[in-house]
């Protein structure tokens, strides 16, 4: 049932787990920008070791890193032989027409390659050690100051937050309904493109009837229990700063001095 | 019992919806009397759902007056009408707002602007009365529907409600989870002093109330206690009240000249006797 989650949540009790979701998710998106201004062998290293330190704070095995990477390795080997075979520079081993192998060329996909992993890496951190609801709780405080360009921010809070609640309950559903349509003879997942694209019909139609039902009910519960869209409400889930969150900034901010310390100059 | 004030009462209150001809409450008259239960029965179509909704205002009336809690029901009560009256709808998936069982049961706090520090100590005492306090950080989905509906009558329990209404609250439920959620009630009826009001199909559940009311097409055809009520046996299907599965299987089997013994059976009696039966065929 829970095998599409988003994300893949892998709930723990480790530094990284507790950082607050704001931080983390402001503080990943830093480094990726910040891994680009990586250029040479020194900085390459500084920037690995310090993602390497980040998943082993997590403490989860690293099966779940390579996981996370699994799914892009094509996309990583073709960007990697693209830089090999196109970049010429320095010593050009062999040629044949647009193509060629040059050292600089070798370097550079090296580059492209590390560069590649780090950034998967840390975005998958980011996913295995934050809940949705943290990512969602995060997103929707980080978009606060929108609230003065009048976009409906708790509103847009609140659906999100629903609708990640609802998911395991349509999974169930959809479950239920295949195997309902399979008992009247359904085949899924054999046959012809189209065959197979007409066999989902069956499916979506009795689950968007079902969602509409959902929505219906959940609503005369939300009147009935007080919300109204135009009235102000108070927050029971808040996010709290610490002490390790500040911490977690000053190490980004000396990862960023080391970074264009030893880049070339 | 029946000395007590009334709490809600319905002067010939009518809804229509539309594109149906005929009206889903027409007429309605009753008063329920304050820390009283009263069981709503009828079968299905019969107008008990709406009857709730209209007194929380979630459907509009044609006509007629209500009170609840000694408000009127209109447009500018509605709000703090609601906050009196707790409403526990029948499907558990589809009443749990929030991602946790702490979540959900804060829910209506938030809506009513409880500042936090107060809030954390409602959650927790609300879930330590339903016996939710060891799920508190679960999500919807690891719970059973009898925990779902106990985590909704934790959410209502927190706002410290005058009356409970069961919208056939515990329909969906297996035997075990519905045992769980009306011995729950019980135990904050007389702790919290409230009304109950309870639309159910459960004729034991509505044997045990002080009053019972029944529905037909949107008429009230009958009211009065339990005995008074029961006591018109035959007369109760003719009013067209969906008869417990048990009970329609024991009158076809006995037209057909297969005699079981007398009294109510619930399905798992109703299952021993057919098995018995088939062994003896």
């Amino acid at each position: 049932m829970n095998k599409l989650m988003i994300g893949r949540y892998l709930p723990g009790d480790s530094l990284v787990h507790k950082m607050d979701p704001r931080g983390k998710i402001v503080l990943v998106f830093y480094f990726i920008w910040l891994v680009f201004f990586a250029d040479n062998v020194w900085s390459y290293l500084t920037v690995g070791l310090f993602t390497l330190l980040a998943v082993l704070l997590t403490r989860i095995k690293l099966i779940y890193f390579w996981r996370g990477i699994q799914p892009a390795i094509f996309l990583i080997l073709f960007t990697v032989l693209i830089q090999v075979f196109f970049t010429r520079g320095g010593q050009v081993y062999w040629a044949w027409g647009p193509f060629a192998l040059s050292s600089a060329g070798v370097v550079n996909a090296w580059f492209i390659f590390f560069r590649l992993v780090i950034i998967i890496a840390m975005s998958t951190l980011l996913t295995l050690t934050t809940s949705p609801l943290d990512i969602s709780g995060a997103l929707s405080s980080l978009m606060t100051p929108l609230k003065w360009v009048h976009v409906p921010v708790d509103i847009i809070a609140l659906m999100l937050s629903i609708a990640l609640r609802f998911v395991p309950t349509l999974m169930d559903e959809t479950v239920r309904i295949m195997n309902a349509q399979r008992a009247r003879g359904v085949d899924f997942g054999s046959g012809s493109l189209a065959q197979q694209i007409k066999a989902i019909v069956p499916i979506l139609i009795p689950l968007f009837v079902s969602a509409m039902h959902h929505a219906e009910d959940l609503d005369d519960a939300m009147t009935a229990r007080g919300y109204r869209t135009d009235a102000p409400r108070t927050a029971f889930r808040v996010i709290q700063w610490h002490q390790r969150d500040t911490l977690s900034v000053v190490a980004f901010a000396a990862l960023t001095a080391v970074v264009f310390l030893v880049r070339m100059p | 019992m029946t000395e007590e004030a009334p709490i809600i009462t319905m002067e010939n209150v009518t809804v229509r919806y539309a594109e149906q001809e005929q009206p889903a409450l027409d007429g309605i008259s009753l008063t329920i009397p304050a820390h009283s239960w009263t069981a709503l029965i009828g079968h299905n179509g019969s107008g008990k759902s709406t009857l709730i909704k209209a007194l929380d205002g979630l459907v509009t009336i044609d006509g007629g007056t209500m009170t609840v809690a000694g408000l009127t029901v209109n447009e500018e009560n509605i709000w703090q009408i609601r906050r009196r009256l707790g409403v526990v709808f029948q499907n558990p998936e589809n009443q749990f707002v929030g991602a946790t069982v702490a979540d959900d049961v804060a829910f209506g706090l938030e809506n009513a602007q409880v500042p936090r520090p107060a809030m954390v100590d409602r959650v927790a005492a609300a879930l330590e009365q339903v016996g939710m306090t060891a799920y508190a950080e679960r999500e919807p989905a690891h719970l059973s529907g009898g925990q779902k509906q106990r985590v909704a009558i934790a959410g209502i329990l927190a706002l410290a409600p005058d009356i409970i209404a069961l919208d056939e609250a515990t329909s969906m439920l297996d035997p075990e989870g519905r045992a769980s959620v009306l011995r729950t009630i019980r135990t904050l009826k007389a702790q919290e002093n409230l009304t109950i009001l309870s639309v159910t199909h459960d004729l034991e559940e509505a044997a045990a109330a002080d009053h019972v009311i029944v529905i037909d097409n949107g008429h009230l055809v009958a009211s009065g206690t339990p005995p008074e009520i029961f006591a018109q046996g035959a007369a109760l299907i003719d009013m067209g009240l969906s008869v417990p599965f048990t009970e329609q299987l024991k009158t076809d089997l006995e037209a057909g000249g297969i005699t079981l013994p007398a009294g109510y059976l619930n399905e798992e009696e109703m299952a021993a006797q057919l098995w018995k039966l088939y062994s003896t065929m």
